[in-house]
């Protein structure tokens, strides 16, 4: 006869992340325009989004500034399935690696999408905008199955 | 050419995770009663003697397994053998405020133990700190006490009579 009891507790602890010169364009773009700029490198014309400063294969530092489909094809993904408080969304849904049209790089956001049987690697996803931003990435709220 | 100084873009974010943790029948045995009587347990390890505070169910030297039997009580008097004062607004994650500072905290070893507890200790200046000077642990009254942790504040020097 043992006594089992358990330690309610909590991590809770307020961040504040300077995100950057480059972060800080994409993520207001998607807040206040409603479109995914990325960043092209002038000497390998290689798109990236998210943007960053400077070229993973030339080392140049990228200046232009492109738009990018809110479309895009998904190269991976997993279903989450186990439920806590900080999940954002309700599960089940999936995480993805989704190329969006025009760019060249994967860029990680979820799925609304919970069934392994709809989800595929290749299907087209598509971009749902938050209709009050908040200043960081789920601004974009998830990407849909179209 | 001068450029126009901007605001850095800030994401601020809170970080919000409730988990729940199983104590075990030592831990549980610990805290319930500290919140029904006031007193600190260690447990003795049946092989070493070894006596092990915070209690633990496995001995850390032994590896053998021990059980609420091997729970013993303290005084709640021990050693502060290590000291700090902390200057920096650090976040206290079960509540996600800043605790108010400086505050001290210490390696405090209670007597008729073989291990030291850290923990934080009720005095801000070190020039009243001698390495090794008896402190006590303060309990909360009985009305106030949950079964966690904070129903010891903190340690405090024994005042010599």
């Amino acid at each position: 006869m043992s006594e089992d009891k358990y330690f309610h507790g909590r991590i809770r602890v307020p961040y504040r992340h300077v995100a950057g010169a480059y972060a800080g364009r994409f993520i207001q773009e998607i807040g206040n325009n409603k479109r995914i700029m990325g960043v092209k490198c002038s000497r390998c014309g290689k798109v990236y989004v998210p943007p960053r400063m400077v070229c993973f294969a030339c080392f140049e530092k990228m200046k232009e500034w492109v738009e990018v489909g809110k479309q895009g094809t998904v190269k991976g993904f997993t279903v989450v399935n186990y439920s806590t408080p900080v999940m954002p969304l309700k599960p089940p849904f999936a995480y993805g690696i989704i190329e969006l049209d025009g760019s060249n790089t994967g860029f990680v956001h979820i799925i609304k999408e919970g069934d392994p049987k709809k989800l595929k690697v290749g299907m087209r996803v598509e971009a749902v905008f938050k209709s009050n931003p908040e200043g960081n990435i789920l601004d974009i709220e998830y990407f849909k199955p179209v | 050419m001068s450029e126009k100084k901007e605001e850095p873009f800030t994401i601020n974010w809170l970080t919000d995770l409730p988990y729940r943790y199983a104590l075990g029948p030592v831990a549980s045995k610990f805290f319930r009663v500290l919140k029904e009587s006031g007193k600190l347990l260690a447990i003795k390890c049946r092989k070493c003697g070894k006596v092990l505070f915070p209690p633990r169910s496995v001995c850390a030297d032994c590896l053998v397994e021990m059980t609420v039997d091997d729970m013993v009580e303290l005084s709640g008097e021990g050693s502060l053998d290590g000291f700090t004062v902390v200057n920096y607004p650090f976040v206290d994650p079960n509540t996600g405020e800043t605790r108010p500072f400086p505050y001290g905290y210490g390696a405090i070893k209670l007597k008729g133990t073989d291990t030291w507890m850290l923990h934080f200790v009720d005095e801000t200046d070190p020039g009243k700190i001698k390495p090794g000077m008896l402190v006590k642990a303060v309990i909360k009254p009985k009305n106030e006490r949950k079964g966690t942790l904070e129903d010891i504040p903190y340690f405090r020097a024994v005042e010599k009579k």
